[in-house]
């Protein structure tokens, strides 16, 4: 068998080194969780209330880049919001992503209402900033805001 | 409707406090994060239900997030350019938020050590300073706030003007180089006249700690009206929240019948006129209900749970002492109203 040179060793273990950092690192990110993208964010989030996981909705917006990150952790606000079931059912659709503004409709059983979301990216994941619900029918009034 | 229901609140206890306020500071703030500027020795960021963590430089604080600055430590903040925050050392500092005429207004709040504020904008949006014991409406100003080991605070001004208000009794205004010293549970005291620099907080903290050490059963009564005055704000608001969610369960419920007779463009237009106004007015109910059940959790974190922890180590070898009797006893009652008034409506992430 060849003997490999200790010098040649050296080399490989130092190559070697920063590919393992970055293989660590990525293997601590992909053992995370969050969304990906800014689709699969307003996806899982849709999914939340419209399953109604008010609980859970707060862990879709950015904890950093949201003013309101602990108000809005109560299931209770959320049923405050037209995001509540009483208000189902919910729709967001027709919605398009420029840069990280989120612009669209949303939906419920009393109307249909313009949709503008912030998006925050933090570290691999991305989270909604801000939300607003205004109503086109009445000269753009809130409905709701959270920032 | 949501600042009416903020001045009966504090009316009822003689303090109209938000009504004046309405009158000193303009209405409209956005929410806003501060930002960390400037760290040194021990400084901690925690947030509400995680860890507590090291604060750095870059840090942004949202509100219901504490700073807690070590006896070593020191953090600077800035706030959207529009506000420095200096936290001083031994200080638990947290940024909240309340909501009135349906705008979201932040308060700094000032559990226990010392925070100067400077505003930065003639004429702009300031927020309220908050401590365990009395709030304080700016203008223009730049201002120390020292809060005691026994839950007192002190206000001094050094340019601008201030309102300060204790949990009962009437606001006193203080103008350049005036202080105010608010108990816990109590009016503001009589207006002092204070040169630049002349006060410091650990000389004025000791002297808290003396008489605290001296007659504790006394700081705890102090501490207990406090309580009790954030519990009379949640008894009062806990059921309008209540009547204002029952109102809108009504009229949600009215809803899919209005469909069925009228059609969906009535229901649309019943939401809009009718049920709207009602869920934004119970939303600001309980963002305001929020408030004081966090001021409370502080009020019972950082002042009372500091008292126990003090006294019951002086005390350890002789707890029978009936100075530390005295203390426990009313320690207990304060533990029991806040267990029962205040802890049903934490959730755990306050925790």
């Amino acid at each position: 068998m060849t003997k490999i040179p200790r010098r040649v060793l050296r080399t490989v273990r130092l190559a070697a080194l920063p590919l393992l950092v970055l293989a660590a690192l990525a293997s601590c990110n992909l053992m995370g969780s969050g969304p990906l993208t800014i689709k699969e964010c307003i996806t899982d989030f849709s999914n939340g209330y419209t399953g109604g996981n008010y609980s859970t909705l707060y862990t879709y917006f950015s904890s950093v880049g949201t003013s309101m990150y602990s108000q809005i952790k109560p299931a209770t606000y959320w049923d405050l919001t037209p995001f509540a079931s009483g208000n189902g059912p919910d729709a967001l659709s027709g919605y398009t992503i420029n840069s990280t503004t989120v612009t669209g409709t949303f939906t419920n059983a009393n109307g249909t209402y313009d949709l503008s979301i912030t998006m925050e990216q933090d570290g691999l994941y991305w989270y909604i900033k801000t939300l607003d619900l205004t109503d086109p029918t009445n000269g753009g009034a809130s409905v709701l805001s959270i920032s | 409707m949501i600042s009416t229901t903020m001045k009966i609140g504090f009316a009822r206890r003689g303090l109209p406090l938000f009504g004046l306020l309405a009158l000193l500071v303009p209405a409209h703030l956005a929410a806003q994060s501060a930002d960390v500027t400037y760290v040194q020795g021990s400084v901690d960021l925690q947030k509400p239900g995680q860890p507590r963590t090291e604060a750095f430089i870059g840090d942004s604080m949202n509100p219901g997030d504490s700073i807690i600055t070590g006896s070593d430590g020191l953090a600077q903040l800035q706030k959207e350019n529009l506000a420095d925050i200096t936290v001083s050392q031994g200080t638990v500092f947290t940024l909240r938020q309340i909501e009135e005429n349906g705008k979201k207004r932040d308060v700094l709040s000032v559990s226990l050590g010392s925070l100067a504020f400077k505003f930065n904008q003639l004429g702009g949006t300031e927020p309220l300073i908050g401590t365990t014991s009395a709030v304080a409406g700016i203008r223009g100003t730049e201002l120390k706030v020292f809060a005691g080991a026994d839950g007192s605070s002190l206000f001094v001004v050094e340019s601008g003007k201030v309102q300060v208000s204790g949990a009962s009794g009437q606001p006193v205004d203080l103008t350049a180089n005036e202080g105010v010293e608010v108990d816990p549970g109590q009016a503001p005291g009589q207006k002092i006249k204070v040169l630049h620099g002349q006060v410091d907080y650990s000389t004025w903290n000791a002297q808290k700690l003396d008489a605290l050490l001296k007659d504790p059963g006394a700081a705890a009564a102090k501490v207990r009206t406090q309580m009790e005055s954030y519990i009379a704000q949640i008894n009062d608001l806990w059921p309008e929240y209540q009547k204002a969610y029952a109102k809108l369960t009504e009229e949600r419920q009215k809803l899919p019948e209005i469909e069925k007779k009228q059609g969906k463009q009535a229901r649309t237009d019943y939401y809009n006129k009718t049920v709207l106004p009602v869920e934004q007015r119970a939303r600001g109910l309980f963002l305001n209900l929020r408030y004081y059940t966090l001021s409370a959790l502080s009020l019972r974190r950082y002042v009372l749970g500091t008292m126990y922890t003090r006294l019951t180590s002086m005390y350890i070898v002789d707890q029978s002492n009936p100075v530390y009797r005295g203390f426990e006893q009313i320690y207990q009652q304060i533990v029991t109203d806040y267990e029962r008034s205040v802890v049903p409506h934490l959730v755990a992430a306050d925790i």
